[in-house]
């Protein structure tokens, strides 16, 4: 994979570099919106992973650029990372488009291989929301009723398709079979009463409107 | 000695004047015996005239006129139209002259005047709302009461107050001045001496008048000066209920910007430092583990990845243990004493620390002179090439008094409102409705005095 990395942090910038170098991909980083910019009109990455904060307010100078990113480069991925979730930066972020996108806590890159999954699957097309978020949406939902009908394997199945995982992920991250997800998510649309969607990320919108307080 | 005023109800409306020590100096060892009690009255009545104090007073009610004369003919003369907006000119250069007079008596007179809380903000935008803020402003008004009244008492000042010791140096002179007319005008009427009616008064009778006179008038002085010094507590000081809540209000909003500033910075450093060094570190740990997968791994390089995440996390350790210390230095649950001497043993500039309490202040309060104290001793290292740096902290009427000062090149005060460390010290300790003040002439040496109460919630 091509990825753009911006950072203002010098320690975090380096690390994220070699680990993902180390990984056998194409890193470029840099440290504020406007080298982000110029590195992805040049390199035309396939993903771009950027920093909520950063220079020169510390504010949100990343999720405008992502925004922006989004806008002016539909086929790229963009990775919006943070020390914190914040959910009106991911209801920001995700604004009806739940495709190319994803919204991490920097602590993940401590495991890299999800981190990389989660990267190929918005370089690809997909979703990828931190589960962070996924609880905090869950937590503030004012469907309470209709998720307690779930049982609790359907519970966990609804979470990590809401993180944007494919059935395949998901039964391999509950140790079940693909056909065992299936049914689970079957069962879950009937319940919660949602039309039936094909594509992962477009079942994570639906799943997150459902749930939106 | 402060002058205060406490009433016993909910409010507390405190200082009108304060008034610093004197010099202790003045009296000199020698008549401090116990015996000579009367001696040393009689002494000090003798040096009357001849004391510091007595110069002072007199300095003291000349360098006065000037500012007087000036605030009448420009404060008024210029601007007295009857229409409000020279109202507000005049209100406005009257409160500037009242810091003119506040500074000649701390200058001269070593009596300090607390000044009135800053004037209403105006409401609106533009010349029209600086001008009715200008107009509402009491402290203002009464300001141009006292620039009114300062000039004729200010003519009372010096003719009686200056006009007595002429009459002083005149009458013990009296023999040098007839001798002279005896030497250059040896016929003819009289050109010195004291004449009443068309007879010269022999020496005998003036010199004696003369001396009485010369005892007289540093009595007389310093009784003029304590009256202007009534009136400025009265007309220029802080006085009304409104304006000490004015002071208040200003003093909560600062203390609640304070502590948001406090805490955003907190959370700052702890995002970019220990926060971000942990996800170093988590980083360095998995790419080890992925080294470490390898059939045959790479050890040289994994020795690197543990020194860098040996590294991180030292870092992410001593990041973790400034914020702390930051936040409440654990020092300082052993007393202001032991925290100031941590302190002092950890600049680079030698530092003697001095604190001699009656009793511990309040937490909160002794929080806020570490912090000033540490402020000061880190500008001091940084900025002002000092090779030597004192920090006394003593009980001075009735308050804690913190100063720091240093034998550095000065020019400090001129950065008090430049948005340095000293303009955010002076909010801080304004939010206890504690004072700072620095005097620090270019070349130097520097002194800041941090006054707080023992309390956290008033004097």
């Amino acid at each position: 994979m091509r990825i753009v990395i911006a950072e203002d942090a010098a320690i975090l910038r380096d690390g994220m570099t070699a680990l993902l170098t180390m990984r056998g991909h194409e890193v470029v980083a840099v440290g504020d919106a406007d080298a982000l910019f110029a590195q992805v009109e040049r390199e035309r990455p396939d993903v771009a992973v950027v920093d909520i904060r950063m220079p020169p307010s510390f504010t949100d100078e990343g999720l405008r650029a992502a925004l922006r990113l989004r806008k002016e480069f539909p086929d790229l991925g963009v990775l919006l990372f943070s020390q914190y979730v914040e959910l009106r930066y991911a209801a920001e972020l995700l604004d009806g488009l739940s495709d190319r996108v994803g919204y991490l806590l920097k602590e993940r890159v401590a495991d890299i291989d999800d981190f990389v999954e989660a990267l190929d699957r918005v370089a690809s097309g997909g979703t990828a929301l931190d589960p962070e978020v996924v609880t905090q949406v869950l937590g503030a939902s004012r469907r309470r009723e209709a998720l307690n009908r779930l049982t609790p394997r359907e519970r966990e199945v609804l979470a990590l398709m809401a993180e944007g995982r494919s059935n395949a992920a998901i039964g391999a991250s509950l140790v079940i079979t693909e056909r065992a997800v299936e049914k689970h998510v079957t069962n879950i649309f009937t319940k919660l009463d949602l039309p039936p969607s094909d594509a992962d990320h477009r079942r994570v919108l639906a799943v997150l409107r459902y749930l939106a307080p | 000695m402060t002058v205060t005023t406490v009433d016993r109800g909910e409010h507390r409306v405190s200082r009108e004047v304060r008034v610093a020590v004197p010099h202790r100096r003045a009296v000199p060892r020698l008549a401090r015996q116990p015996s000579s009690r009367q001696h040393r009255r009689v002494y000090r009545f003798l040096r009357t005239p001849f004391s510091r104090r007595a110069w002072r007073e007199l300095a003291f009610v000349w360098a006065s006129l000037p500012p007087a004369v000036f605030g009448v003919v420009v404060v008024y003369g210029m601007f007295a139209p009857i229409v409000p907006p020279s109202w507000a000119i005049v209100v406005w250069l009257a409160r500037w002259m009242g810091s003119v007079y506040r500074d000649l008596a701390r200058r001269l007179l070593h009596i300090d005047i607390a000044p009135p809380a800053p004037g209403p903000q105006p409401d609106e935008l533009g010349p029209m709302g600086w001008v009715i803020a200008q107009v509402r402003d009491g402290a203002g008004w009464r300001a141009a009461g006292y620039v009114l009244l300062r000039l004729p008492y200010a003519i009372v000042m010096v003719c009686v107050g200056a006009g007595l010791w002429l009459c002083a140096v005149v009458g013990i002179a009296d023999p040098l001045l007839q001798w002279l007319d005896r030497r250059f005008f040896p016929s003819g009427p009289a050109h010195f001496g004291v004449v009443i009616g068309q007879t010269t008064l022999p020496s005998w009778l003036v010199v004696p008048m003369g001396l009485v006179l010369l005892f007289a008038a540093p009595w007389v002085v310093h009784g003029l000066v304590r009256l202007d010094i009534y009136l400025m507590g009265w007309l220029l000081g802080r006085r009304s209920l409104r304006e000490r809540v004015r002071d208040l209000e200003r003093s909560r909003a600062l203390a609640v910007d304070d502590a948001a500033a406090r805490l955003r910075r907190i959370e700052r450093d702890l995002h970019d430092g220990a926060q971000a060094r942990l996800v170093a570190l988590a980083m360095d740990l998995t790419m080890m583990r992925d080294r470490l997968r390898d059939e045959a791994p790479d050890l040289t390089a994994t020795r690197e990845l543990v020194d860098a995440a040996h590294t991180h996390a030292k870092a992410a350790i001593g990041e973790l243990r400034n914020l702390a210390r930051g936040i409440h230095p654990p020092v300082l649950d052993r007393g202001l004493s032991e925290a100031l001497q941590t302190l002092a043993a950890r600049s680079p500039v030698p530092v003697v620390v001095t604190v001699d309490l009656p009793r511990r202040p309040a937490p909160a309060i002794e929080t806020i002179a570490y912090f000033c104290a540490s402020e000061l001793v880190t500008n001091v290292a940084r900025h002002s090439g000092a090779r030597q740096a004192t920090v006394d902290v003593v009980e001075r009427d009735g308050a804690l008094q913190l100063r720091v000062s240093d034998d550095g090149v000065g020019g400090a005060g001129a950065a008090t409102n430049s948005g340095t460390g000293l303009s955010g010290l002076a909010d801080r300790v304004g939010t206890v409705d504690g004072s700072l003040s620095v005097r620090s002439p270019v070349g130097g040496p520097t002194v800041v005095t941090v006054r707080l109460p023992w309390y956290a919630q008033g004097w």
